[in-house]
């Protein structure tokens, strides 16, 4: 029992600490620095849904005893399939590029380096920690790490709090005018930063790495809505970080290093330091959890042996697919794109995919051949439908409003 | 999907258009960098206010450096929209800015307030174009 309480607890932590990535930090802090709180509802929103996607996957995992991926080639063939992962690999390859150029502005923002620089070294660090660290090691190592965003609420208590001014923004958005596409968009890219897919091959996976059974679902459920929903408080402190402290400076957060300066102001060095350690935390998770995520489910697909916890030669092609994958986005991100911007393009094109991706849960989750008496009620189904609308929406307009604004 | 996000930028365009909702190529560069501008003045002060570690400050001029490289292109280009007198004044302004990015004083020895001026007059005037 305590063993099992203990678990609990490090998944919470470990949701929290994991919660943030590259595409979180770059549309919080801009959507903080151009509207305010006007994007508050949309993270709220995207948080809601990721808590019910996750713990669906997990509950899938978990009674089925299999993978999202290894179920979608099943139900759907290996036609589907393929169109599943060919969207993947395009978003997750770019998503996997801004994550190395975030902990690479991460270590240059420390040193002083050029971030350019920095790049491989990155990229064999991270080359390093998948081929020879543990799955819990990767799971919980960076996540509590990541925890260090916390220190975000205490930028935003020494600022003074939240001004009243501020506070109508959240229900009437300062949009200037010809700001209204740029926020139409970033509406979609937190969307799609929150939602990655990635997240949902990565935990589901997890599950199995972690031998989940039925009676972990009282595990999955708490990790899911606990972690979940407190893991979004660092995008909610960026977003107020950002209104509070750039947007009076007209700082509009168009390269990362900007967001530290929210720090900087109320906590001085130590807080630019801060959210340099908690940039590279989470950037550094996110892309051990994108490499990971894409090449199990490239793995699974394809029936291949994996697990992070098998040595390479009883995983050979999982082993050279992680390379692979690494390779190409570390070839992506030496084309030196800022990563921010990077980041951004990343969440519009995973928008772009989220109904290929999400779309095979709606029956997967429904059929009583994997969950028996587990599967989905129907409250959870409209609940799902509402996350799959909301999904078309974002994929049809985040392509056509990222070239009308500019990217943001 | 290709043809649904053909259409929906089709009408995203015109709605958008209608209304003035997007700023126009100009208006945006002149944003971005009056924004950039902002946030390398502010880097300037928090660093000689000590709120910035000198490494820190250093990488972010390298990156506004990037953000800022080649304006001048868009500045003089046909679509731009302002006149050549405008252009004219925002050029000046934008190479004596830029040249302040890239040689910023990060020591106690030159004068960073100086240099602080120039960068908040550059973001004003740019912030002003962007709106115009």
């Amino acid at each position: 029992m305590k063993k099992q309480w203990l678990s609990i607890a490090l998944g919470i932590v470990t949701a929290i600490g994991g919660f943030l990535d590259v595409g979180t930090i770059a549309t919080s802090g801009e959507a903080g620095a151009k509207f305010g709180l006007g994007l508050v509802w949309v993270i709220l929103l995207a948080t809601v849904a990721i808590i019910l996607l996750v713990s669906m996957i997990g509950r899938f995992t978990a009674v089925s005893k299999k993978t999202y991926a290894a179920a979608i080639r099943e139900h759907f063939g290996f036609r589907f399939y393929l169109l599943t992962l060919g969207s993947e690999c395009i978003a997750e390859v770019l998503l996997l590029a801004a994550e190395l150029g975030g902990v690479a502005i991460a270590l240059s923002l420390i040193t002083g380096i050029s971030w350019h620089l920095l790049l491989p070294v990155v990229a064999l660090l991270v080359w390093v920690l998948i081929w020879r660290a543990p799955f819990d090691l990767i799971e919980n190592g960076t996540a509590l790490l990541g925890l260090v965003m916390l220190s975000f609420i205490v930028g935003i208590v020494v600022s003074g709090g939240i001004p009243r001014s501020l506070i109508p923004t959240l229900w009437h958005p300062q949009i200037q005018p010809g700001d209204a596409a740029s926020y139409l968009y970033l509406i979609a890219a937190i969307f799609g930063a929150t939602i990655s897919p990635y997240l949902l091959y990565f935990y589901s996976s997890g599950a199995r790495e972690e031998h989940w059974s039925r009676r972990s679902l009282l595990l999955n459920r708490i990790t899911a809505v606990v972690g979940m929903g407190f893991g979004s408080v660092g995008s909610l402190a960026l977003i107020i970080l950002g209104a509070i402290n750039l947007q009076p400076l007209h700082i509009q957060s168009t390269t990362l290093g900007e967001l530290g300066l929210a720090m900087a102001q109320p906590l001085g060095q130590i807080g630019a330091l801060l959210f340099a350690v908690t940039l590279f935390a989470t950037c550094l998770g996110a892309a051990l959890e994108v490499v990971l995520g894409l090449s199990y489910n490239i793995a699974q697909g394809f029936g291949w042996e994996w697990g992070e916890d098998k040595l390479p030669a009883e995983a050979p092609r999982f082993n050279v697919t992680l390379l692979i994958v690494l390779v190409l986005s570390t070839l992506l991100s030496l084309t030196g794109v800022d990563p921010l911007q990077m980041a951004l393009f990343a969440s519009t094109i995973i928008a772009l995919f989220l109904p290929i991706s999400l779309s095979p849960l709606l029956i997967i989750m429904n059929d009583k051949g994997y969950l028996k008496e587990e599967t989905n009620g129907r409250a959870i189904n409209i609940a799902l439908l509402f996350v799959l609308l909301l999904a078309f929406a974002a994929a049809v307009v985040s392509l056509p409003l990222l070239f009308l604004s500019g990217g943001g | 999907m290709l043809r649904v996000a053909a259409y929906a930028l089709l009408v995203l365009s015109t709605a958008l258009a209608g209304c003035q909702m997007t700023q126009s190529p100009f208006a945006r560069m002149a944003t971005n960098a009056g924004a950039a501008l902002a946030a390398a003045s502010t880097t300037i002060s928090y660093f000689h206010e000590g709120k910035l570690p000198g490494a820190y400050a250093a990488s972010s001029f390298a990156s506004y450096q990037s953000e800022l490289a080649g304006l001048d292109q868009q500045i003089t280009a046909t679509g731009s929209g302002i006149s050549a007198q405008d252009a004219d004044g925002l050029l000046a302004i934008y190479r004596r800015a830029l040249a302040v990015v890239e040689h910023p004083c990060l020591q106690s020895s030159c004068d960073w307030r100086a240099q602080r001026a120039l960068l908040d007059q550059a973001s004003r005037t740019f912030l002003r174009a962007g709106r115009q």
